[in-house]
């Protein structure tokens, strides 16, 4: 795997233990990565610092995925053209819905590594030649 | 009086009310109507009778004789008024006539020299003001004009002559005062008639256009008449004519005792509404019936039977098929919760794996059984969910039954973007329910709670809590979303409302399951909006398990646990 130095990761996701899982491995890969528990954090850190791609679960409490993603379409939507979904909600009809209509790439849990460095190669690629 | 339900609109969806009692019966009224002309009739014959008795009397008795004959005319002539009917002119014509009265025996002992009153000006001037104020309408015009001629009657009989030419004078305009009043009500009459003719009509249009087989039988069960539906639905479809015929035969039940007590109420002159029958099937297809009847009695006896049946098959078999839907949307969601559970956990297990492998350190196996529990935890809420009910568990810890609740609604919760608090003390008494009922029930009204909010603009917020209410438990859940209207309650409740298109939501369907099942505790739900703030308020109540129960729920526990 190629390693994406100087890159910065914001992973959301109120399952301390995967984003934690999914920290290692992205260090672990090269790049920098800043985790936030809700929506709301991650808006905070959205706003001081630019990142390459943001790995957003949808469901989290305070502010979800699905809110956070329409703020940054509002207020910086090239961030939310970053953003990778990760979702447990595979059967969801509101969930599939939303995803689709964002346009936005989606990992359903649980997903394999491979799938998630592929999708975060191809969001970081988009990224670095904008 | 046979009634009908009103012909069924395009489309439209009537309720199962076979026999309504708004529309009347024309075999009923033109009966009235006869008995109305025949007594019109004896009241021709009575007041033609008294006339020719007042004449007779006046010339073979003394005044004050002849003056007290009349007198019984006229309280003949008011009883025969006050009989006719109840109509206003009915009365305003005895009124006249009792003045009338008055004022005759008043004017005639005046001039007799009987009486002398200072009062009789007074009552002259009654009679007077009586008349004009009845001269409003024809009849009083007549009867007005009556009175004023003999009150003119009783002044001017100064001589025998003009005293009988004059009271010969007021008998003509009595008399034709009454013909005016008989005329009138002849005229009545025949608009009743009509009126009857108008009504038979649309009654006959109104049974052959109902899609509800409306039959009278006589009271040994036999057909006398019947619609085109009930020839259609009884007949075989081939539409015989069903007069003459047993109508219990007709109607080949499964079960024909099961009709009897019925017949037996309705034969004591009892109505009876929607008893639902199975026929045999004659033509092959086992038929779902409502049957209502009203017995129609003349003098204490019952004459005929109004019968209505309406073939309800295609409804049962709708409803069927809703509460297969009901099931199937019930299970998606739980589905759609579980599989949120579940991959959580196993996306935490495959990551821990393949990440140690790519780092090449050792998996954290703590945390991988830690996620396995997460999984078995889910698993067991889902086994709860479709095992059978387990009548051996009458009570139920609130607690733990609104754990396992949550554990399959709390992602849809999340979903939604509902924000859950939860406010059980861990001392609550339990409570008297079948823990699989209960538990069922949690999940339907969190389902249903947060269906209300799914589209709510507002902050969406669902708080959960329990309490001891002297000997019951009272279960709270209050939401923020939409309030539903008042009236919307029952339906809620009792689901009423037709289904809703999406197959998504359970809105209509989720909380009649959860009435029906704390009706079965002996527990209460109430519906009613949230007073705090916009939404609702579901509330159960359910008794508390008494110390017999308590002893065997915490026995059955220990035996479990070992």
């Amino acid at each position: 795997m190629e390693t994406p130095n100087g890159q910065r990761i914001l992973i959301v996701d109120d399952e301390d233990t995967l984003a934690r899982l999914m920290q290692a491995l992205l260090e672990h890969l090269g790049y920098a990565v800043d985790r936030a528990a809700d929506g709301e954090k991650a808006l905070q850190m959205g706003a001081q610092r630019s990142y390459s791609a943001v790995i957003c679960d949808l469901l989290m409490p305070i502010l979800n995925g699905m809110e956070l993603f329409r703020i940054w379409q509002h207020q910086s939507p090239e961030l939310a053209q970053r953003v990778i979904f990760v979702t447990g909600d595979n059967l969801g009809t509101r969930t599939n819905r939303f995803v689709e209509l964002s346009g936005q790439p989606c990992l359903y849990k649980p997903f394999d590594i491979n799938e998630l460095t592929t999708v975060l190669d191809d969001v970081t690629r988009v990224y670095a030649g904008s | 009086m046979m009634t009908l339900t009103e012909p069924k609109l395009e489309g439209e969806v009537s309720s199962i009310r076979p026999l309504d009692v708004e529309e009347p019966n024309v075999h009923r009224a033109v009966a009235d109507d006869a008995r109305t002309r025949l007594s019109w009739e004896m009241r021709l014959v009575l007041l033609g009778a008294a006339l020719v008795a007042g004449c007779v009397l006046y010339i073979v008795l003394p005044e004050i004789a002849y003056f007290i004959a009349v007198t019984l005319v006229l309280i003949a002539l008011v009883a025969v008024s006050f009989a006719m009917d109840t109509q206003q002119s009915s009365w305003l014509i005895s009124g006249a006539v009792a003045l009338m009265h008055i004022a005759w025996i008043a004017f005639a002992l005046q001039f007799t020299g009987h009486l002398n009153s200072p009062l009789l000006p007074l009552l002259y001037l009654v009679v007077v003001v009586y008349a004009i104020c009845a001269s409003s309408t024809q009849t009083g015009l007549v009867t007005g004009g009556a009175v004023i001629a003999l009150s003119a009657q009783a002044l001017m009989m100064g001589t025998a002559s003009s005293a009988v030419l004059l009271t010969l004078a007021s008998h003509s305009i009595l008399l034709i005062s009454i013909s005016w009043i008989v005329s009138k009500y002849m005229t009545q009459l025949y608009q009743a008639h009509d009126t009857a003719r108008h009504k038979a009509r649309r009654y006959w249009e109104m049974t052959e256009s109902s899609d509800d087989a409306l039959l009278i039988v006589d009271p040994a069960w036999q057909v006398q008449e019947a619609n085109a539906t009930a020839a259609r639905m009884l007949g075989n479809g081939d539409g015989p004519r069903l007069e003459g015929k047993n109508l219990v035969e007709l109607l080949q039940l499964r079960h024909p005792e099961g009709l009897r007590p019925y017949q037996n109420q309705i034969l004591a002159g009892e109505s009876v509404s929607e008893i639902p029958l199975t026929t045999t099937g004659g033509n092959g297809t086992p038929h779902t019936l409502l049957f209502s009847a009203l017995p129609i009695a003349e003098e204490s006896q019952i004459t005929t039977i109004n019968v209505a049946i309406r073939d309800i098959t295609e409804l049962c078999q709708t409803q069927q098929e809703l509460k297969h839907l009901e099931k199937f949307v019930a299970v998606r969601h739980v589905l759609t919760s579980l599989g949120h559970t579940l991959n959580n956990p196993l996306a935490i297990i495959r990551m821990s794996i393949q990440v140690a492998e790519v780092i090449g350190e050792e998996p954290d196996w703590h945390e991988i059984i830690r996620q396995l529990d997460r999984c078995n935890a889910a698993i067991r809420g889902l086994e709860v969910y479709v095992a059978g009910r387990d009548e051996s568990t009458p009570v139920s810890d609130v607690n733990e039954v609104m754990e396992q609740a949550l554990v399959l609604t709390q992602p849809q919760l999340m979903i939604t973007g509902v924000e859950l608090e939860q406010d059980i003390p861990a001392n609550l008494p339990l409570a008297h329910a079948n823990r699989h009922s209960l538990y069922h029930s949690f999940i339907n009204i969190i389902t249903y709670v947060w269906q209300t909010m799914e589209d709510w603009p507002g902050p969406r917020k669902l708080h959960i809590e329990a309490r001891r209410r002297f000997e019951a438990v009272e279960i709270r859940f209050r939401s923020t979303g939409p309030s539903p209207e008042p009236g919307e309650v029952p339906e809620l409740l009792k689901g009423t409302e037709p289904i809703e298109e999406s197959q998504d939501k359970f809105m209509d369907m989720g909380l009649p399951v959860v009435y029906s099942t704390v009706q079965q505790a002996g527990g209460q739900v109430l519906v009613s909006p949230n007073r705090q703030e916009s939404g609702m308020l579901v509330k159960i109540i359910l008794p508390a398990a008494n110390e017999e129960e308590v002893k065997r729920h915490k026995s059955s526990r220990g035996s479990v646990n070992k």
